[in-house]
């Protein structure tokens, strides 16, 4: 059943019908969130919540556009709002960037990984989020532009300054 | 350095969801209310406080003081209004409020008809208010020294309970906290943490799951009546506040003692937060206000430590204060919201 008519199908009142966009959506939307808000927990209250919200507001959805695009803007709505609000008290809790070097490849590996996704964190929240959703989503421009409002031109502009400052904080490192 | 873009894609973050995660967001789903059955009111504005003065039933010309917050947008907003009063709420940000200054008349109530309806001017919700709980002894007596309580009926046909209380010894307005169908999950969490303060005032219905607990204030209970110098403040109340945001777990902190200078919170897990209301207190979060230009409050920040050393946010909502007619007696209100998960209001005679 195609995402149309599942949504088709909740609205008439088949709640049941919901559980195959949770069940799709949710691992990769547990991902982008938790890549910003870097709280388990926050990332799965936030996921639940982006799920209820869409639930809630699925007689306003625009089949123009696809279901994980509406719910991505939902949720990554959300998880900025909640950013700020922490950030608003000085709560950021920006990991470190770590400094230690195992010598085994496959911890070199995990640590460089680690080191990139640290950067990332340093990153301002707008830059932050495109590259989540950029690399880890696999959400192209144009989806990029729809989830978070702005033009297309912008998606480009802040992943090339994203991908600048990374450069920045990584290139000691490597 | 290494191609970038491919350091980037092979550095997604390694997490993933909890084992019934999508189990529990489906439970949630099926616990709501099913498209075309929406109730508003609960929805988007959790939540709701209602604090009837005494002249309620004593006099007849209620006077109600509804306060609606939703968590963490800071959509607040108050109605004063004559008892009935409809809670609207069906627009967000504001609240579609009636007007302050156009007391309801109650002729339905007053003839004693059952249940009397009366329909918010704010264009929002209906409710119909039953005057016989309202005025009942039964409930009364159940309700020790509270004035009153009443049922209501959203549009939907849900029901739901508006209670409120003044001490009567104290002369300190209890909270009322009006429970949906989507409080239910938390009712328990609450009752168990706050077991002998808390009392289960009994599901209205089975279908629709509207509940209401209440605060007792009995004596030994903590916190209890003091007063200070040298401003001779006195905690007259305190009660889980049930944060709104939906994805916050629905737990209560407990006032423990309160100065002109600091509060003391007791959270859940029995941590003792203080907090230095002259030092902590970080900056002003605004003065909101309903559409009506009506201030609501000050909300102000402030840090707290919490049990592993971090700090946390802690939002206090410095309230322009309630004109209590009983007395004249007026409060300063603070809500503290603890982030994520400890939360508490404190009542305060000014």
């Amino acid at each position: 059943m195609n995402e149309s008519a599942v949504i088709k199908e909740v609205l008439s009142g088949h709640k049941d019908a919901y559980a195959p966009l949770v069940d799709r959506y949710l691992p990769g939307l547990y991902i982008h969130l938790f890549a910003l808000v870097k709280d388990e927990d926050s990332a799965h209250d936030l996921a639940q919540s982006a799920f209820i919200k869409a639930y809630d507001s699925l007689d306003r959805y625009n089949p123009k556009y696809r279901f994980s695009t509406w719910l991505y803007r939902i949720a990554t709505n959300d998880a900025l709002k909640h950013l700020k609000r922490q950030q608003r008290i000085g709560l950021d809790d920006i990991p470190e960037i770590p400094d230690t070097y195992d010598p085994l490849e496959a911890t070199r590996v995990e640590q460089r990984e680690a080191r990139v996704r640290a950067a990332v964190g340093k990153l301002p929240l707008r830059y932050q989020t495109v590259i989540s959703l950029y690399y880890w989503q696999n959400a192209p421009y144009a989806e990029i532009a729809i989830i978070l409002g702005i033009p297309i031109g912008t998606v480009r502009t802040w992943l090339g300054r994203a991908k600048d400052r990374l450069e920045e904080l990584l290139g000691t490192y490597e | 350095m290494k191609n970038l873009d491919s350091l980037l894609t092979s550095s997604r973050p390694v997490s993933t969801p909890r084992p019934g995660s999508s189990a529990r967001i489906m439970k949630a789903i099926h616990e709501r209310p099913g498209h075309g059955q929406r109730l508003q009111l609960l929805r988007r504005l959790r939540p709701i406080r209602l604090g009837l003065a005494s002249t309620a039933l004593l006099g007849g010309a209620a006077f109600a003081y509804v306060d609606i917050q939703s968590h963490p947008d800071g959509l607040s907003a108050r109605v004063a209004h004559r008892l009935g009063v409809s809670i609207g709420a069906k627009h967000e940000p504001e609240v579609p409020m009636p007007a302050v200054s156009a007391p309801l008349p109650l002729p339905d109530c007053d003839s004693g008809r059952l249940p009397c309806t009366v329909k918010s001017p704010g264009g929002g919700m209906t409710v119909a208010v039953s005057p016989d709980l309202l005025r009942s002894p039964t409930l009364m007596d159940r309700l020790g020294r509270s004035l009153s309580a009443a049922t209501a009926r959203d549009r939907n046909g849900v029901k739901i309970l508006l209670y409120s209380s003044i001490d009567a010894a104290t002369r300190y307005s209890h909270a009322l906290t009006l429970f949906g169908d989507e409080q239910q999950a938390e009712l328990a969490a609450i009752q168990n943490s706050y077991a002998g303060q808390f009392e289960r005032m009994g599901t209205l219905d089975a279908t629709s799951g509207g509940s209401l607990i209440r605060y007792i204030s009995h004596p030994g209970a903590v916190p209890t009546t003091v007063d200070f110098e040298p401003t001779k403040l006195t905690m007259s109340a305190s009660r889980v506040k049930l944060l709104t945001d939906n994805h916050l777990s629905y737990v209560g902190g407990e006032i423990t003692a309160i100065s002109a200078d600091s509060i003391t919170v007791r959270s859940k897990s029995m941590r003792l937060v203080h907090i230095d209301t002259k030092t902590q207190f970080l900056s002003s979060g605004g003065v909101r206000s309903d559409r009506n230009g009506l201030k609501i409050g000050e909300v102000v920040y402030a840090l707290v430590r919490s049990n592993n050393g971090t700090e946390q946010a802690l939002e206090v909502v410095r309230d322009a204060g309630i004109k209590n007619n009983d007395g004249g007696i007026e409060y300063d209100f603070y809500g503290v919201d603890f982030t994520p998960a400890e939360d508490a209001i404190i009542w305060r005679k000014r």
